[in-house]
């Protein structure tokens, strides 16, 4: 009797527990976000968003220049990463015991844990070094080699997801192997491929060292892909360690547009998915 | 009747004649005495090494004096005679002693030719100036002529075609870079767009050494190690403006302007001073009372040109500090200290600390309302850090100033000298391998440094202007910048 109510207030004690630790995590993210929107929210208005940064003592200035670095880099690196990792995902999960596939899954995990820094200076080096020139292009390379293992390692495990049944029944219908994964594995686990390459673009988003050593930044807009681009967490990085009361509140307010955008992002990556779940 | 009227008139005409004749007197009068004529641009005296001189009531000035202000190039043909600007695609040519002269091969009558006097070629200042879309008035009550840019004499032309920088280094000046590289962008057509990355002088000597960099900010010199990387004399230092680095500290009811000397201050730094109430530091403050508080340093966490100035300084007035920390842009820091992230760290650092004291550029110091260290300087007097005793620290020490202009200004002897001083340089290669880049870089620093324009701005952010001579020094380095060995400045 009395091991009973003991098992039962150890069941609501741990429930407890995981409950705080639940709602620690959330409020954690609402007073960084609370915090962020508060310092932040009087700085960003349309003009702070559409134009180029002024010097200091000038009024006015804005993020327009960095917006659009981040999003070609960030774009850059998606279109390199996504189809790669996704592919790779794709071997992995087709042969799942190939001594390449140990080997690629190795190889992601020691990358996924290689500090972005190192990532930015291996960039540097290859590209920047040999060509003589800082560029968006480099930088949406460095974002790419980042973003990989990222994508890769949560694209396997969701498609791990899809059971082997439905595998074993798309075959046995007569369909080939190509149709199977096109036509039956893939879809079944978009939901989750979506997640993972969303936290893969958020990761990216947020980098300062690897597209500072690559993309360098720039006060100017993006004329072509061969020239240093402004990115928002280079701008944030400058400007929050400048003595300029005017550029602190500008860089709260590039963080506040950073992290609603990544944000935003998400949301509609979870909405894509609840919609889709429910056509399904 | 007759004859009074024949005399009558004769009388006028002497009179005329005589009018005539006074009237004429003044200027040949200025022509002879040579009256000394002073020329502002833009309300600021320029000097040439030749004065001015008014013939037929026109000014004449040397020909380098009129076109360099203004930013065009000026060549003289000797076998033609001619002398002729180029700026911003338009070409003024002037032949010694012909009345007409051509803009853009168009005829325009002179008042006075461009002539030769004492050996030197003088133009027509108001033509000259005119056609390079500059006002010019003159101010006869004393003796000055007025010229005032105007947009379409701001204007200049350096490439033909759009061209981008890529360039970075030095912290401490990028606040004024950033307006310098606005501004020159928005005067240039085809418009020169310089990216300054402010990524420290350390990075920015790396990526002149790589050639990453186009040319690159630093507030330290090259080591010997450094220029050895490249070939002798390769890598050029040109000096910009100058900077203080303020002492700041927090002390509970300790207003501003604690007074130290160099000895305490680098004691403090060693770690032998540790408490506020220290003998030595209230011996130098009768009438203030310090607490019995511990003294916490801050310094940089980054390697910084802020720290390389600050080091330098307490290398060259202690010698305990040379031997056991020396002078760099990061060192090894004596004692228990606290690191801070870039000035604005360093500055948030001592704001909220109680009892301690960290080093910042001036502006930095300002613009944070921090309180100021007055520090005893070589000469003994008791200095706080401003623009003016950063200038004066420069002019005790230009005379000494080595040709590459690789020197420090700290501990200057001048009596309002203040002691942390620094310059801030632009590296750039002598031996440039685009022609195109070589002439926006060339053109870029002459307008923000020998022409001064980077002045006005400068002011507003607490750096001090080079002084005249060390101006002049950075003409002679841009002379000396030139691809496959043409000189881009002639």
């Amino acid at each position: 009797m009395a091991s009973k109510k003991l098992r039962k207030a150890t069941g609501y004690l741990l429930e407890f527990a995981c409950l705080l630790s639940a709602l620690l995590v959330m409020l954690t993210l609402c007073l960084i976000l609370y915090y962020i929107f508060r310092r932040g929210i009087a700085a960003v208005n349309i003009p702070f968003l559409t134009s180029l940064p002024t010097p200091v003592g000038e009024p006015g200035g804005g993020i327009g220049n960095a917006l659009i670095g981040s999003a070609i880099m960030v774009g850059i690196g998606s279109l390199l990463a996504i189809p790669f990792g996704i592919l790779a995902a794709i071997y992995l999960d087709q042969n799942p015991k190939s001594k390449l596939a140990a080997a690629t899954r190795f190889a992601n995990r020691v990358l996924t844990g290689i500090p972005s820094l190192i990532i930015g200076l291996f960039v540097f080096t290859v590209l920047v070094l040999r060509t003589g020139n800082y560029s968006a292009l480099a930088g949406g390379i460095a974002l790419a080699v980042m973003m990989i293992p990222i994508i890769t390692l949560s694209a396997e495990e969701m498609l791990r997801l899809v059971p082997n049944s439905w595998r074993e029944a798309s075959l046995a219908l007569g369909a080939s192997k190509k149709q199977t994964v096109l036509m039956l594995v893939l879809p079944a686990a978009t939901g989750g491929l979506v997640v993972g390459i969303m936290l893969a673009v958020a990761l990216a988003a947020g980098q300062t060292a690897p597209v500072l050593l690559t993309a360098l930044t720039s006060r100017f807009w993006l004329e072509n892909l061969q020239q240093p681009a402004a990115s928002l967490p280079v701008l944030i990085y400058t400007y929050a360690s400048s003595p300029f009361p005017d550029w602190q509140e500008q860089a709260w307010g590039a963080a506040l547009v950073l992290v609603t955008t990544i944000l935003a992002l998400n949301v509609a990556a979870q909405l894509f998915i609840a919609v889709r779940n429910r056509r399904l | 009747m007759m004859k009074r009227k024949k005399s009558f008139s004769r009388a006028f005409t002497l009179l005329i004649c005589l009018a005539i004749l006074v009237s004429l007197l003044p200027t040949a009068a200025f022509a002879q005495t040579r009256r000394p004529i002073s020329i502002e641009f833009d309300g600021r005296g320029i000097t040439g090494d030749v004065s001015p001189i008014i013939v037929g009531g026109r000014t004449l000035v040397p020909m380098r004096v009129i076109f360099e202000t203004l930013g065009a190039d000026v060549n003289w043909n000797e076998t033609t005679r001619t002398v002729s600007g180029r700026k911003a695609g338009r070409v003024i040519n002037l032949v010694i002693g012909n009345r007409t002269a051509t803009i853009d091969g168009r005829s325009v009558a002179l008042e006075q030719p461009a002539q030769i006097n004492n050996g030197r070629t003088l133009v027509p200042l108001r033509f000259v100036g005119e056609a390079l879309g500059a006002q010019v008035e003159w101010d006869s009550a004393r003796a000055i002529v007025r010229i005032s840019s105007t947009d379409a004499s701001r204007r200049r032309t350096p490439v033909a075609e759009a061209l981008r920088l890529t360039t970075g280094g030095a912290t401490f000046p990028f606040p004024l870079y950033t307006r310098l590289v606005t501004e020159y962008r928005r005067i240039t057509e085809p418009a020169v767009t310089i990216d300054y990355a402010s990524v420290g002088s350390g990075a920015g000597i790396r990526g002149i050494l790589a050639r990453t960099f186009d040319f690159a900010g630093t507030d330290a010199q090259l080591t010997d190690e450094q220029m050895a990387q490249v070939a002798p004399n390769q890598i050029l230092h040109i000096p910009t403006v100058m900077g203080a680095v303020a002492v700041t500290y927090n002390v509970s009811g300790v207003g501003n302007g604690l007074r130290l000397t160099p000895d305490v201050l680098a004691d403090i730094y060693l770690g032998v001073i540790t408490r506020w109430n220290d003998a030595r530091i209230t011996a130098l403050n009768p009438g203030v009372r310090l607490p019995d508080q511990r003294i916490t340093v801050v310094r940089r966490s980054d390697s910084s040109g802020t720290t390389f100035i600050f080091t330098d300084y307490l290398s060259s007035i202690s010698e305990r500090w040379q031997r056991e920390v020396g002078r760099a842009t990061a060192v090894r820091w004596p004692g228990t200290t606290v690191g801070a992230h870039g000035n604005a760290g360093v500055a948030a650092q001592v704001s909220q600390l109680p009892g301690a004291i960290g080093y910042v550029e001036l502006s930095t110091a300002i613009q944070s309302r921090l309180n100021m260290v007055q520090l005893r300087n070589r000469a003994g007097n008791f200095v706080t850090p401003t623009v003016d005793g950063t200038s004066a620290a420069a002019a005790g020490l230009v005379q000494q100033m080595p040709r590459d202009m690789r020197m420090s200004l700290v501990n200057s002897p001048g009596a309002e000298a203040y002691p942390i001083v620094g310059l801030t340089w632009i590296l750039v290669y002598r031996d440039q391998a685009d022609a195109a880049k070589a002439r926006a870089i060339v053109d870029f620093l002459r307008w923000a440094v020998v022409e001064r324009n980077l002045e006005p701005f400068a002011a507003d952010l607490y750096y001090a202007p080079l002084p005249e001579g060390v101006i002049t020094r950075v003409r002679e380095q841009l002379e000396t910048i030139n691809h496959n060995g043409q000189p881009i400045l002639r």
